[in-house]
């Protein structure tokens, strides 16, 4: 029972932290949007969108928990959707390591710490299918573990909101009236598209 | 495409906090359904493998 008291809340405290290293990837992403002026391509912004998608299914079982309605069904769910949205989020990831695969080929955008943000988003992709695996099967320890609610649940669900909006916006800025965003993307096409911006 | 797969994200997200389990469920499978076919375009249109 002591043990139960010690894992209990490492189930809630987890989805925090997913939500949180998510969201701190996508700022990432962001500042290398903004400090490099490196525009996201359409791959990057499907890893970025699964990202986001695998945030939305922490943020399902945080809402339940913090709420105490959380029953082991809703738990797998967002689990579930963590793991779809992962899968998903890692074959664009895959075929975007596959572009840039051939030797000499000097990849897209600069590297950080030696990998291009792609090879790291895939990392990303298959830690979080491992912590989702990891959460379902010690899922009947986890969910003894009492909700802590605090401004804390609050701040991260805030910060995963404010990033999906920031995130649609530049989608919209990026692509304008176009049906697919372009391949490397030049410029903020809704700009252009609107005629704030002359060509 | 990728504009409608972001504003199902929102829409999944939006009833998260509404607690509406099934509309959940629906729009966060309909919006990866649409960054899968998205994905499907960009190979055959933007990105094709070129070896």
């Amino acid at each position: 029972m002591r043990a139960l008291r010690l894992i209990g809340p490492v189930g809630y405290l987890a989805v925090h932290l997913e939500i949180l290293v998510l969201c701190m990837v996508l700022l990432g992403a962001f500042g290398v949007q903004l400090i490099e002026g490196a525009l996201p391509c359409p791959l990057c912004v499907l890893q970025r969108l699964g990202m986001m998608l695998a945030a939305t299914g922490a943020a399902y079982i945080l809402v339940k928990w913090q709420d105490g309605e959380l029953s082991p069904l809703d738990y797998m769910t967002g689990h579930g959707m963590i793991i779809l949205a992962a899968l998903g989020g890692a074959s664009a990831s895959i075929r975007q390591i596959l572009l840039h695969i051939l030797p000499g080929d000097a990849g897209y955008g600069n590297p950080f710490m030696g990998l291009h943000l792609y090879s790291w988003a895939f990392l990303v992709f298959v830690c979080l299918i491992g912590s989702s695996a990891i959460c379902v099967v010690f899922g009947h320890w986890f969910l003894e573990g009492r909700a802590r609610p605090g401004w804390w649940s609050r701040a991260t669900l805030g910060l995963l909101a404010i990033l999906i909006l920031a995130n649609t916006a530049n989608i919209l800025l990026l692509q304008g009236f176009h049906f697919l965003l372009p391949d490397d993307p030049p410029r903020y096409e809704l700009l252009y598209d609107l005629g704030i911006k002359k060509p | 495409m990728e504009i409608l797969s972001h504003c199902l994200l929102m829409a999944a997200l939006a009833s998260v906090f509404q607690k509406r389990k099934g509309l959940t469920i629906a729009a966060f499978l309909v919006a990866l359904g649409v960054a899968a076919l998205t994905l499907r375009l960009q190979m055959t249109v933007n990105l094709p493998l070129e070896f």
